[in-house]
């Protein structure tokens, strides 16, 4: 028998056309929602009170749904304690101000580092979990986190009455009143989806979505799977406790019931109407949010049903979101550019 | 030639079922060894005991010497590479991006390491993009920002290969990296694994065409029913009728 080697033919190899490199798309998504953000505000937010209350509402659905972002959403983690995270935040502004001589402004990193280390202990106690089983302990944590803060009476969290008497937070020499604290809000909100825009498409943010997709494949990339897993969630729940704080300051009082579990279904589904391809997808979702809960009280129509009607038949009909809209306008009106260059 | 990889005596039982019995292997520095065998002899096994994501019955992989352990992105760091029989890639991922993750091995090498790319990550992009399409043009990889679900199988296979070479790996193992890959991807493979010799590193290479491993390899490797058959020089091994006996089923 005779083994003939054949080397590749190589008289059709082409040198390949040098690559355009890599562009980045995070910078337009983040001027346009900048200039919303600042016509939001000016234009709309302070012309009532009640426009602020709304806006401190989408501030803090904002950061919940961005702190689900990276987990959920890149890597896949199904992590539904988010009412906890929020309440770690919310309830580290009312007991640093009543109880402890701390600065006020500290409960922000406070609150954030409760709630990444009440994530890491969650994520280290679920790590053989996946699926179904992980999203049911994780809404047991969420929900014993609920009653524990609603049922500890006159100590700690205040019980089912809350705390109140939170102070205006004062930082270096300018007090946070409303508007401040609005501004405030959606100036985090922006920092938060930009920077995680800019997370998603680096390093750390690809290991993330590899890992998802397979984790035997990011293992031999050398990723560390596990540590990646809990910066993930821990990342996540520290972006999640702003909402708290921000609320809590807004307010003035937080009460235990804010903070049931519910608030995370409702979360949960904010990235999926705006969009999961990018963090601002979270951003468009509870805008439609609000705007929807305030749509549904002009109605006179129950709000939820509303709400619950118009998000199914998003997700049934636009299931990339209402970005993925906007992508798919954007691609049609560039090939028909390009169309028309050609003729 | 002084060895790089070492395998010790491996053996892998599946409950009563011995998938292999005995295996010594090495692979020296800038050396190619391709490793051939017919389904089910146990290549893709060794393989896997060698990158981690199987735990050996016995036996013992060295690198340089020093026995390597635990999880496969503990020895992907310690610089052992590979790709799979069967592609594993994200989908939603561009071909670039699948490439790029394999920079993990030597950008993430521990938690401080992590969180210094976490907090860089959202001012400056530190990522070596042209280093990564530099390497994707040397083996054939064009139009990287097409999403990995949507390309052939091929570029899959490549992307995976390419995510392999940019850890800049001691040892790398590639499983059946030629089968759907066109005639210029196997020429850019075998060119970059020709540049790994050169620069002193191993190479395991797997495949069933033994035109294209033999081609390359400095020595050929035969597993059958869980153990080495014969292993030597390419040409004595496709000389030999226990090659041709128990390869080809041709004697």
């Amino acid at each position: 028998m005779t083994i003939t080697v054949t080397p590749a033919r190589t008289d059709r190899m082409e040198v390949p056309p040098r690559s355009r490199g890599r562009r980045d798309t995070t910078l337009l998504p983040a001027v346009f929602f900048l200039v919303a953000f600042v016509a939001l505000y000016f234009g709309w937010a302070l012309a009532e009170s009640y426009h602020l209350d709304i806006a401190m509402t989408f501030t803090m659905f904002s950061l919940l749904a961005l702190g689900m972002y990276t987990p959920l959403f890149l890597g896949g983690q199904i992590d539904l304690a988010y009412n906890a995270y929020l309440a770690a935040g919310a309830y580290a502004v009312a007991i640093i101000a009543n109880r402890t001589d701390i600065p006020l402004v500290l409960a922000i990193p406070i609150g954030a580092a409760v709630a990444a280390t009440m994530a890491l202990v969650l994520g280290l106690v679920t790590s053989h979990l996946t699926g179904f089983h992980l999203a049911l302990v994780t809404l047991l944590a969420g929900t014993a986190a609920y009653r524990w803060i609603s049922s500890t009476g006159a100590g700690l969290t205040g019980g089912a009455s809350g705390i109140g008497g939170i102070p205006r937070l004062d930082l270096l020499g300018i007090e946070f009143g409303r508007e401040q604290l609005v501004a405030a809000g959606l100036i985090a909100v922006w920092l938060v989806a930009f920077a995680l825009s800019r997370f998603r498409r680096s390093l750390p943010g690809l290991a993330v979505r590899l890992n998802r997709a397979s984790t035997p494949a990011a293992e031999v990339s050398g990723i560390p799977t596990t540590s990646i897993r809990l910066v993930s969630l821990a990342m996540g729940a520290a972006i999640g406790s702003l909402g708290g704080v921000f609320v809590a300051l807004m307010n003035q009082f937080i009460l235990a019931d804010s903070y049931a579990p519910e608030i995370v279904f409702l979360a949960l589904f904010l990235p999926l109407l705006g969009g999961i391809s990018t963090p601002w997808g979270a951003v468009i979702g509870a805008g439609l949010l609000c705007f929807l809960n305030e749509a549904s009280a002009f109605i006179e129509g129950p709000g939820p049903l509303v709400f619950g009607g118009a998000s199914l038949a998003i997700l049934i009909l636009l299931p990339g979101g209402l970005i993925g809209v906007v992508a798919l306008g954007w691609s049609a009106a560039r090939s028909r550019m390009r169309k028309e260059d050609k003729l | 030639m002084s060895a790089l990889l070492r395998c010790a005596d491996i053996g892998k039982n599946y409950g009563g079922v011995t998938a292999l019995k005995r295996i010594d292997l090495t692979v020296g520095v800038g050396e190619i060894v391709g490793l051939v065998g017919a389904n089910g002899a146990g290549k893709s096994t060794l393989i896997d005991i060698i990158s981690g994501n199987t735990e050996p019955s016995r036996g013992a992989v060295m690198l340089r010497d020093r026995e390597v352990k635990g999880r496969p992105a503990r020895r992907a760091r310690a610089g052992i590479s590979r790709t799979f029989q069967h592609p594993q890639i994200s989908e939603v991922l561009t071909l670039r991006e699948n490439v790029a993750c394999g920079l993990a091995s030597t950008r993430m090498r521990s938690p401080l390491h992590v969180l210094r790319e976490l907090a860089l990550s959202a001012l400056i992009d530190t990522t070596p993009w042209a280093e990564v399409d530099r390497l994707c043009e040397s083996i054939g990889l064009t139009d990287l920002d097409r999403v990995a679900g949507t390309v052939s199988f091929g570029d899959l296979r490549l992307a995976e290969v390419g995510r392999a070479l940019v850890q800049q790996p001691d040892v790398v193992m590639l499983d059946e990296p030629f089968p759907g890959v066109d005639d210029e991807g196997v020429m850019g493979v075998l060119a970059a694994l020709r540049t790994l010799r050169g620069q002193g590193k191993g190479v395991l290479l797997v495949d069933h065409n033994v035109d294209i491993v033999a081609s390359i390899a400095d020595r050929l490797v035969l597993i059958a029913d869980g153990e080495v058959a014969i292993e030597g020089p390419v040409d004595e091994c496709l000389a030999s009728s226990v090659f041709r006996e128990r390869y080809i089923g041709v004697a």
